[in-house]
Formats: C-alpha cells, sequence, structure tokens
C-alpha cells in the first residue's frame, strides 16, 4: 500500500495524519496524495522492541511538500538520505528499503 | 487580581508499585489536604478531577464516594496539561460564583492492562497511526525531538544531563521522591539506553500517586497565611497545528501576555516549575516562557543550571520524583503552591514569593498539543 498525504483542494496545503478543516484556509475538502518517498529528518534506536515487531529504528520523514511523517524501519536510514515509504495494511508506516539513493 | 486564593496543596508519597484502587488514593489525597489544612470537608462545594484509570468512575462519582455536595465540577483526562486546566476553570468557576471552595484532585495507580488501555484509548492518532508501529511511544517521539533540540542548539548529551542531575539534587531533600539517591554525569551518561540519546533517566519513573489542592473564595479564608494567589493563568493549544518541529510550544506565544497579565517579569520569578516529562521538553517551556534565550541554551545547561541559579523544579521534579500518571500535570503546580506558603520543609527555599507553573502534554502523533502556564504569588 502507498502512503497518502492529504492536499487542501481549496489551496493545496498538505497534511499528515488528514485533517477535517484545513487549518490553512479553512477548507473542508481533501484529495489524497500517493507518496513515494520522503527525506529522513531524524533516527532514534529503540531499545524495547515488543515481540514479533520488525521495526527497531523510529524515524521522522518530511515529504517533499514538507509534511512530517512518523515511520519505523528494520535498518538505520541515514538523516538527510531520501528513502522509500510505503503503509501496510495494519496502518504502519514503513521505510520499504535504505537503496534509493545512492549517496545515502 | 481575582477572587480566587490557594489555601494549599498535597501530594501523597509516592510508591513504584501499588495494588490499591486510584479512587482510594485520590480519597487519601483529599483527607491528607483536609486534615493539613484543618478544613471542614462538609465545605467542598467544588471538585475536579483528573485521572487516567479512575474509570468508569468520573469526578461526580468521586463527589458520591467522598460525600460532597457541589455545584460545580470538573473531568480532565488531558495528562501533563490538566492540572493548569483544572485550575484555569476552578478560577474562573469561583469568580463567576459557581462554588466558593474548590478541590483540586489528579491521580492514578496503574495496573499492567491499564498501560494498554491507555495506549487504546489515547487518541485516534495513537490507536491507527504510532501503535501499528510497534516502537512509536512517547520516548521514542521525544528522542526524535531531542535529537532535533541537540542540533538545533548545539547540545550534547550532558547538557540535558545537568538538568536532570540538578533536579535529582533536590530530590535528595524531597522524601516523597521515588529516585534521591545523588547521581553524578558518569552516572547518567552510562545509564541505560532507552531510545537515542535517551537514557532511563531521562524517562520518568512509573509511579501511583495523588495530588490534590484546594482553592477558595477570597471571602472563605479566615488567614492568609500560607495561602497562594493566581495572579495570571494562559494557554494555547494546538498552537502551530501540529505544522512545526515540536521545539516550541504555545507557552512561546502566551507569554508576554502572562507576563503583563501579572505585572510580573522572567527575573522576578523565585520558584520555576516546568512539565518535566523529558528534559528536552523541560528545555522547551523554559524557552517559551523567556527564562532563556534561544542563543544561550548553552550557558543556561552549562551554567545556570549546574550553578544552581535558577530554582527549577525543586521537588526533584517527575524525572526524580515520579509520574504518577495525570498526577504529573499537577506535581509542579503542587510543588510551587507549598513552597510560596512555606510548607516545604528542608527543601523550602529561603525567598519564594512567585513561581511560575507550566503544564505540557496530550501527543497528537509527533508532539504535544496542550501548554499552559500559572503565576503565582504568596498572598499574605
Amino acid at each position: 500500500m502507498t502512503l497518502e498525504i492529504f492536499t487542501c483542494r481549496t489551496c493545496a496545503a498538505s497534511y499528515f495524519p488528514r485533517r477535517m478543516r484545513c487549518p490553512a484556509c479553512g477548507g473542508w475538502d481533501f484529495d489524497p496524495q500517493s507518496v513515494q518517498t520522503a527525506r529522513v529528518v531524524a533516527v532514534t534506536t529503540a531499545n524495547r522492541i515488543p515481540p514479533g515487531c520488525v521495526f527497531e529504528f523510529l524515524v521522522e520523514l518530511a515529504t517533499d511538500s514538507d509534511v512530517p511523517v512518523i515511520a519505523a524501519a528494520s535498518a538505520m536510514p541515514t538523516i538527510g538520505a531520501r528513502v522509500p515509504v510505503a503503509r501496510d495494511e495494519t496502518g504502519a508506516v514503513f521505510i520499504s528499503s535504505l537503496s534509493l539513493d545512492a549517496t545515502s | 487580581m481575582n477572587a480566587a486564593l490557594i489555601r494549599g496543596s498535597i501530594e501523597l508519597p509516592y510508591v513504584r508499585r501499588s495494588t490499591e484502587p486510584t479512587a482510594q488514593w485520590l480519597g487519601r489525597a483529599l483527607r491528607a489536604l483536609m486534615d493539613e489544612l484543618d478544613f471542614d470537608p462538609a465545605r467542598v462545594d467544588g471538585l475536579g478531577v483528573a485521572s487516567f484509570t479512575l474509570r468508569p468512575d468520573r469526578a461526580v462519582d468521586m463527589a458520591w464516594r467522598l460525600g460532597l455536595r457541589v455545584s460545580w465540577f470538573m473531568d480532565d483526562g488531558n495528562g501533563g496539561a490538566s492540572g493548569l486546566n483544572l485550575l484555569q476553570h476552578a478560577v474562573a468557576a469561583i469568580e463567576t460564583g459557581q462554588a466558593r471552595n474548590i478541590v483540586l484532585m489528579s491521580g492514578d495507580a496503574f495496573q499492567p492492562a491499564d498501560f494498554q488501555a491507555l495506549q487504546d484509548s489515547y487518541n485516534v492518532t495513537t490507536r491507527d497511526l504510532l501503535r501499528p508501529l510497534g516502537i512509536a511511544n512517547p520516548n521514542t517521539l521525544f528522542a526524535l525531538a531531542t535529537q532535533k533540540h541537540m542540533q538545533r542548539h548545539g547540545l550534547d548529551r550532558s547538557d540535558y544531563g545537568q538538568l536532570v542531575l540538578a533536579q535529582r539534587r533536590h530530590a535528595a531533600r524531597n522524601p516523597g521522591a521515588v529516585y534521591r539517591a545523588p547521581m553524578t554525569m558518569a552516572d547518567y551518561l552510562d545509564a541505560p539506553a532507552v531510545a537515542t540519546p535517551l537514557v532511563v533517566y531521562d524517562c520518568v519513573p512509573v509511579v501511583a500517586g495523588a495530588n490534590a489542592i484546594l482553592l477558595s473564595h477570597a471571602n472563605e479564608v479566615e488567614s492568609r497565611r500560607g495561602c497562594v494567589r493566581v495572579r495570571a493563568i494562559r494557554g494555547l493549544h494546538n498552537h502551530d497545528q501540529h505544522h512545526g518541529d515540536g521545539l516550541q510550544t504555545g507557552l512561546a506565544e502566551v507569554a508576554p501576555r502572562l507576563f503583563s497579565d501579572a505585572g510580573l517579569r522572567p527575573a522576578d520569578l523565585d520558584v520555576v516549575s516546568v512539565y518535566d516529562d523529558y528534559p528536552v521538553m523541560a528545555l522547551v517551556q523554559l524557552q517559551d516562557l523567556g527564562l532563556v534565550s534561544d542563543t544561550s541554551m548553552q550557558r543556561f545547561t552549562r551554567e545556570t543550571i549546574p550553578e544552581g541559579r535558577i530554582a527549577l523544579n525543586t521537588s526533584g521534579g517527575q524525572l526524580s520524583a515520579g509520574q504518577a500518571g495525570t498526577a504529573g500535570g499537577m506535581h509542579g503546580l503542587t510543588e510551587a503552591i507549598r513552597q510560596l506558603g512555606g510548607r516545604c520543609g528542608d527543601r523550602q527555599l529561603p525567598k519564594a514569593r512567585t513561581a511560575v507553573v507550566s503544564g505540557y502534554g496530550m501527543v497528537e502523533y509527533r508532539y504535544g498539543l496542550c501548554a499552559a502556564a500559572t503565576l503565582l504569588e504568596a498572598a499574605e
């Protein structure tokens, strides 16, 4: 599944999670936009991982429209790198690979 | 000047584990407060309660359990923001004649199932977006905030350690705190990791406990000895529409008005209580309140704090005293009221006429939505 952010139909401001009413212009209608990649802003290594959890790193990402997104990763991404991002059936947003950006 | 006077506050000694129900903790807090203030509970006509684990009971159920007939009541489940929120509404209730003597109480005694229930019912964002990640929780979220803060201000781990150590020094004189043993910087830096760069001492110890405060209309108060006035109280929630980096709260916007309401300046303050769920957020609130400038955060952490030039979280704060769930939102308020009322025993500050207390909390996805602060003054 792809990650979707939500763009105000009136002023084009984007958000994640979705809002009901646009904080920027007060509009009530949003369109979903697929996000394939995002930039890594901050990374933390979790020391306590629940049984069965495949993720070890919590990551703050920024989309191209500067929408912050919290994601998880199984391998440690580099701050500043551009990474592919997806969403699974449970709703988890995760970094699907570290191999997108040749310079990362 | 408003008509409300805070008569006093109490905090029951926190414990790491308790099988005693939350309602019992709250009831004991009321009794201890009434005993200390020699106040007849039958005079209480307003009740505000903040608790995660009191459910399915609410404030009105506590009124029934405690035999209180109330013309004003309020439930507040807003965590670290609850104490200030209750106070804000209680002062207004007294000003508008809704009640004459209001008790505010806050407390939690978590049982194992309560932690899962809290995560499930905290808010929709936590349930639907953070829980599925498995590792998204306040520790990892505020670890991310700490990293960004370190980068912005050129800080290293020892800077946050200075705040933790300073509060531990205060806790040594607080018999109700759960962490009282002296701590060195080496102890802090070498402590077990929780989520980089946070270690166990950056995270509040979860405890069971309860706090309570009594406010009265000034006309009800026989002697103002030990009483405290609310000179100003303001909050701003969802201040940046959750579009920021989490390193500023609504206090930055309301602080100038807060101080002008009270006719005080940051330099006038004798006691400072900021909500210390994590060291980074304590520093953020201090900056937002105007107690440290953006360009001198390093000097603040490396000189002002270790040299004891600020009376910060003089109970030890939540980081040493413990966080009894929602009572964390009333902990700093309780301490400031006791300092201004001259009731702090061995840790009583020689000069304690004015205080600022802030509350912060309710994580919506990446950081807290709520922030509020009050300026207090000894009434006598």
